[in-house]
């Protein structure tokens, strides 16, 4: 878990006086925090932080995917040594903002056994941004995730067209159940003439599925720029990671 | 011509709406939270229809370019239902600082007893608490008494006036409330409430500082068109682009921004689509793509 005292150094003064308002609404009381939460966005702001790639604890997270209001929310829940009822009931009733900030929390290890509740909320409720802040941006998914929740995982990420980058650690999660899932998936969209998700190639590249092998074979050989762009940024992105 | 529809129940509407009040300027709907047509038996049921505002209906209005925003409260007619009164305004505070929510309302007065009156006053503190302002039912029944007492209450909460819009105004109420400093509210309806030529004929008459029109549109026989149309009368009786602009969008927007839940300019750039997304795993193209869905006759 990050230590408070840096995440908290990532507020401007006025966004931690945003959140030292919000914080004496709160005081100790989880009642209260179901009312003034929600607040938090507007006190503190919703500036983005700089892309930065953080260690905490065994995970990491890139702290650009946050915004100020995720980090104050962060910090709130850190120090009120909040568990798992509490966040549970946190996203249950919340607003959007609410839950985005919640997602975001869920990789710094907050009240553990929250974490696979929180991800079956996040995977069910199907809005983009709460998917995105609850299982990108940091490898916390691909260490904690069982095969089952990794590859629903995945595969929303690929149905929404998402970066397959921000799912930090999926290289080490390749299982050959995700491979099939993918190219049924690929042979689904070339047969309605749309695009394969880009996704496909780096784990093409990575893994050895003969079918993924098969469409990247042939995709190689195509003359369309963007397939060709899509093929180069995997190959990279395999590099990186191989 | 930009408006802002400050009074509309979209949960009763449908898609093809939606698509008519964007195509007619409105870019911003609020959805006061009211009574469904009959009574609600359980505290529960309300949870859930306030999750319905700050969720389903925000992303189905995005999914048409509108932003949508709410006013939460325990509507005047359910006030008199021991089954939900003390349990909904216990219940308020848990909504309203959530992201969306602009107001305290519909809350106020419909047959005038006293249970309405305590669950008003108790809802305009609630307003004053959360800094926020209040969109006030007034009664269709007697409606000066209505009104002169909605003011007597409104007074005693100790609210600012000029944080209260008192709805469903007419030719009698406007002499009562022009001098109050609350901001007016005129509901225009095909047939009832008020009109297009007699809204007009007010607006003449008074001006257009502190004035609010509404559709207030919902499951009865209204249209949630009439604001553009009463601005297209305007027009055609040569009122200022100005003052036109003003009563459909600056007045609004003033009324409903200045505690800070809201900015001209956010609700000036369309909200990012929804269409094609889903929401709790429903999407409201069932089942076409948006290419499919923008290509229809």
């Amino acid at each position: 878990m990050i230590a408070w005292p840096p995440l908290r150094g990532r507020l401007s003064e006025s966004e931690l006086a945003g959140l030292a308002w919000v914080q004496a609404k709160i005081g100790n009381s989880q009642t209260q925090r179901l009312v003034w939460l929600a607040s938090l966005p507007r006190r503190v702001g919703k500036r983005a932080l700089a892309p930065e790639l953080v260690k905490a604890g065994v995970a990491t997270l890139n702290l650009g995917a946050w915004r100020a209001a995720d980090v104050a929310a962060a910090v709130e829940f850190i120090e009120a040594s909040l568990g798992e009822a509490a966040l549970v009931e946190l996203w249950d009733h919340g607003d959007q903002e609410e839950r985005r900030m919640v997602g975001r929390s869920v990789c710094l290890g907050l009240g553990d056994l929250a974490t696979p509740l929180l991800w079956d909320r996040a995977h069910r409720q199907n809005d983009q941004i709460l998917f995105e802040a609850t299982f990108l941006d940091s490898d916390h998914l691909a260490r904690l995730a069982d095969d089952e929740v990794w590859a629903r995982a995945v595969l929303k990420a690929a149905f929404l067209n998402l970066d397959l980058a921000r799912l930090y650690g999926f290289e080490r999660r390749l299982p050959d159940t995700l491979q099939e899932c993918l190219a049924d998936f690929a042979a689904e969209r070339r047969a309605a003439g749309r695009p394969v998700w880009p996704g496909t190639y780096a784990i093409a590249m990575l893994g050895e599925n003969p079918r993924l092998l098969t469409l990247l074979t042939a995709d190689r050989r195509s003359t369309d720029p963007t397939t060709q762009a899509q093929i180069a940024d995997a190959t990279r992105l395999a590099e990186s990671v191989r | 011509m930009k408006i802002f529809e400050p009074h509309a129940h979209m949960v009763s509407r449908v898609t093809d709406d939606y698509e008519r009040m964007r195509d007619s300027g409105v870019r911003v709907v609020l959805e006061p939270a009211f009574w469904l047509g009959q009574p609600r038996t359980s505290v529960g049921s309300f949870v859930d229809y306030f999750d319905t505002l700050l969720g389903w209906e925000r992303f189905r209005a995005a999914g048409f370019g509108i932003h949508h925003v709410c006013t939460l409260g325990l509507n005047p007619r359910e006030a008199n239902d021991d089954r939900v009164n003390a349990g909904v305004v216990e219940l308020l505070p848990r909504y309203l600082e959530k992201n969306g929510v602009v107001g305290v309302g519909e809350i106020g007065l419909d047959d005038m007893t006293a249970k309405e009156e305590r669950w008003f006053l108790a809802q305009l503190v609630l307003a004053k608490e959360h800094d926020l302002p209040a969109l006030v039912h007034t009664p269709h029944r007697n409606k000066r008494q209505g009104f002169l007492r909605c003011l007597d209450i409104i007074r005693d909460s100790g609210i600012r006036m000029d944080r209260v819009l008192l709805d469903h105004g007419n030719e009698e109420t406007v002499k009562i409330t022009r001098e109050t400093g609350v901001w007016q509210g005129f509901s225009i309806y095909p047939h009832t409430k008020m009109d297009p030529p007699r809204m007009v004929a007010i607006l003449r008459q008074y001006g257009v500082e502190r004035m609010i029109i509404n559709s207030a549109c919902d499951w009865g026989v209204s249209d949630p068109l009439s604001v553009r149309k009463t601005a297209d009368l305007m027009a055609e009786a040569e009122f200022g682009v100005g003052d036109i602009d003003r009563l459909v969008w600056g007045n609004p927007v003033q009324f409903f921004s200045e505690t800070g839940r809201g900015t001209e300019a956010e609700w000036s750039t369309p909200p990012a689509s929804t269409l094609g997304a889903t929401h709790a795993g429903n999407s409201f193209l069932r089942g076409q793509s948006v290419e499919t869905w923008g290509k229809r006759a």
